[in-house]
């Protein structure tokens, strides 16, 4: 049976993204309306991403550790643990203080408008980080489907 | 309570410089990696704790020593820059690791 904790750190990762892309449609015509909703979104995006820094550490200490990167590792393709899961477990580790920068940003300055540039650059960043990770997670995956498809 | 962003940027700065510095110290030197273990078990626990710690620890201190005017968009390009730069040593180090161990 595949481990659910894999699903619940893939959708919460994927959660943060989408809310932070939703922070950065709301700012890029910002309005008292559009501010709040930025900031709630913003709140989403940061409690999703270190949801998914526990969940997926669990599942990386367990499951992906035991099962899944010896499997990787004695496989076809071992560059998938060896370059793109070292990478992503350390990189991932960025995401959380970048989105918790980009949301104190958020409720720290006075005038949104002012300083919608930087407020957009950075959301922009959050999302194009976090999907950058998920494609080094589709990548990890595929290293482990294609082990799977050579032991059969 | 009011953030102090420039105390939030340099804290942010500072733990991507940390991580991306300790990953690579930590595979070439083994028993920095022990030590990083030792903090919770696995050195991947041990980095998300440390790292936790040294950007609140960091956050505290920015926010005595830094007041004053900020540029925001310079602030924002600087986290982008070591995160870019983080992320590019990071990837460089395991492909270089990969293919040449």
């Amino acid at each position: 049976m595949i481990n659910p904790l894999i699903g619940v750190h893939i959708g919460l990762g994927e959660l943060g993204i989408v809310a932070f892309l939703w922070v950065f449609v709301e700012l890029l015509n910002p309005s008292p309306t559009r501010i709040k909703r930025a900031k709630i979104a913003s709140v989403i995006g940061v409690v999703s991403f270190i949801l998914a820094w526990i969940s997926g550490g669990a599942y990386y200490l367990t499951e992906y550790g035991e099962v899944v990167k010896p499997l990787i590792k004695t496989g076809p393709a071992p560059w998938a643990h060896y370059i793109f899961t070292e990478t992503k477990e350390h990189v991932f580790l960025f995401l959380p203080f970048i989105a918790t920068f980009a949301s104190g940003l958020l409720f720290a300055v006075e005038d949104v408008k002012k300083n919608k540039k930087a407020l957009l650059i950075i959301s922009a960043t959050v999302v194009v980080l976090g999907f950058s990770i998920a494609a080094m997670g589709y990548l990890i995956s595929s290293g482990a489907r294609e082990a799977l498809e050579a032991s059969l | 309570m009011t953030l102090n962003i420039k105390a939030l940027s340099r804290s942010t700065i500072s733990v991507i410089s940390l991580i991306t510095i300790v990953t690579v110290w930590g595979e070439l030197v083994p028993s920095v990696k022990s030590g990083i273990a030792s903090v919770g078990g696995h050195h991947w626990t041990g980095k998300s704790i440390l790292s936790v710690i040294v950007f609140i620890a960091l956050y505290c201190l920015f926010k005595k020593m830094l007041k004053g005017k900020i540029n925001l968009e310079k602030e924002v390009w600087m986290i982008i820059g070591t995160a870019v730069i983080g992320t590019a040593v990071l990837l460089a180090f395991f492909l270089w690791h990969y293919f040449t161990l």
